[in-house]
């Protein structure tokens, strides 16, 4: 599984609580209210122990988590 | 530091049960004397008993919970804002406010509701003054005043953004000054030249407790600067935590006294506010030593929002079923409060998780947040 279909699976279930919503990898996750402050805090947790990426904390940003697309972007400039 | 974040949420909400188990503690000891002594009531004569002071210091210990609670929401606020944009968009705002708002709401139906089945009737008026000052029930101050905090954010973050140490330095020297305040209402001291300012010190306002916000900005937009100063200063944290938690007993005592009541009903005092300041540097300080429990804590964090909401009810029911079927027990309070602790926990969660397991999953974020 990438890693996009990971992190959407992952906000799907563990963040959004349903399966079945509606995500595109454009989606502004802040705006929109999907992701708060747990939720981000529950993510970076997600992707530190999943992938094995330390994400530090000036990286925790608004740029880095604004989407799907953002966040995968910011991952695999961190291979 | 955002893992530990998650960490000291988790913290600070079982420390929040602790609190408002105490409380029901303090009750059982001077209100409902009568269920287990033949003495009418209230009855002080436990105060200064070892069960008192048992109570006391964990009331003390917990101080910084809704301070790191407001320093994890204004850190969040600095990482919705990000790197490059002046200020935080309005849109995550009103999103975060309505995400926030519609649960609370919800929840003060629900403990509204007794009094409402017992004859009591809310006018349109009334109900929006509950919800507005957070009536509902005494641990719901904390929503009107995080929400308001939300809304002011945009309006000050680029000046945190430009200037964060002369607005932390404003915003404490405020805190101060509104902690000082506090002490003319806890002695009931009637000063005619305060009592135009008095109202500012209301629980459910943001200027009693902006300071823990800001600092949360603050420390999300300079979390490099701000690690090392607070690492380098770690050990003076430390001990001022220590000094401060056990000066703020004796404040406590000392201002018991000096007032001439049997009770006042707790408040946060200067010295807790430099007791929680303390603390929430040397958490920030202590960034390589190993948490306890850190996965459990971190998930019992992560749900805060709806144990926050839900554990008055817990405890109210935890407290007024042993008040009528085991009234001995409310004598007894290394037994009463563990009691208090386990149901103020294990009940919210059963329900989150009953809610996140059932088809109701969906309307998750509208009764848990």
């Amino acid at each position: 599984m990438d890693r996009k279909t990971a992190l959407t699976q992952f906000i799907k279930q563990e963040i959004m609580r349903n399966p079945n919503a509606k995500l595109q990898e454009n989606d502004d996750l802040l705006s929109a209210g999907i992701l708060d402050s747990l939720a981000i805090l529950q993510l970076v947790a997600y992707i530190e122990e999943s992938f094995g990426i330390k994400v530090p904390d000036e990286d925790v940003v608004f740029e880095n988590f604004q989407s799907i697309r953002a966040l995968a972007q910011y991952l695999d400039g961190h291979n | 530091m955002a893992r530990r974040l998650l960490y000291l949420n988790g913290v600070a909400i079982l420390n929040v049960i602790l609190y408002h188990a105490t409380a029901w503690g303090f009750i059982a000891m001077f209100w409902w004397t009568d269920r287990y002594r033949d003495v009418s009531t209230p009855n002080f004569d436990q105060m200064g008993s070892a069960a008192y002071y048992g109570l006391r210091l964990i009331e003390q210990y917990v101080i910084y919970s809704i301070p790191a609670f407001l320093f994890i929401s204004g850190f969040f606020v600095a990482v919705a804002t990000g790197r490059n944009r002046e200020t935080v968009g309005w849109d995550f705002i009103f999103t975060r406010v309505k995400n926030l708002l519609i649960p609370y709401v919800l929840w003060s139906i629900i403990l509204l509701s007794p009094d409402w089945l017992n004859g009591r009737s809310f006018g349109f008026w009334e109900f929006l003054e509950i919800l507005l000052t957070g009536r509902a029930t005494n641990a719901f101050y904390f929503i009107p005043m995080l929400t308001q905090l939300y809304l002011l954010s945009p309006l000050f973050i680029p000046l945190i953004k430009k200037k964060s140490g002369s607005v932390l330095l404003f915003v404490g020297i405020f805190q101060v000054l509104m902690g000082l305040l506090r002490y003319t209402a806890i002695l009931d001291l009637e000063l005619p030249i305060l009592s135009s300012i008095s109202f500012l010190n209301r629980s459910f306002l943001f200027t009693g407790n902006i300071f823990w916000f800001t600092f949360g900005i603050a420390f999300g937009f300079h979390q490099q600067e701000m690690r090392k100063i607070f690492y380098r200063f770690r050990w003076l944290f430390l001990g001022g935590s220590i000094i401060f938690y056990l000066l703020g007993v004796f404040e406590w005592e000392y201002l018991l006294q000096l007032s001439g009541k049997h009770w006042l009903g707790s408040r946060e005092t200067l010295v807790d506010l430099f007791y929680a300041a303390c603390f929430l540097a040397l958490f920030i300080a202590m960034e390589n030593v190993k948490l306890p429990f850190q996965k459990t804590i971190s998930q019992i964090g992560a749900r805060s929002y709806g144990i926050y909401l839900s554990h008055s009810l817990a405890l109210m029911v935890a407290a007024r079923l042993t008040y009528h079927f085991a009234p001995q027990i409310l004598a007894i309070q290394w037994l009463f409060q563990p009691l208090l602790w386990v149901v103020g926990l294990v009940g919210p969660l059963i329900l989150i998780t009953i809610v996140d397991r059932s088809p109701l999953r969906r309307y998750y974020a509208l009764v848990f947040g």
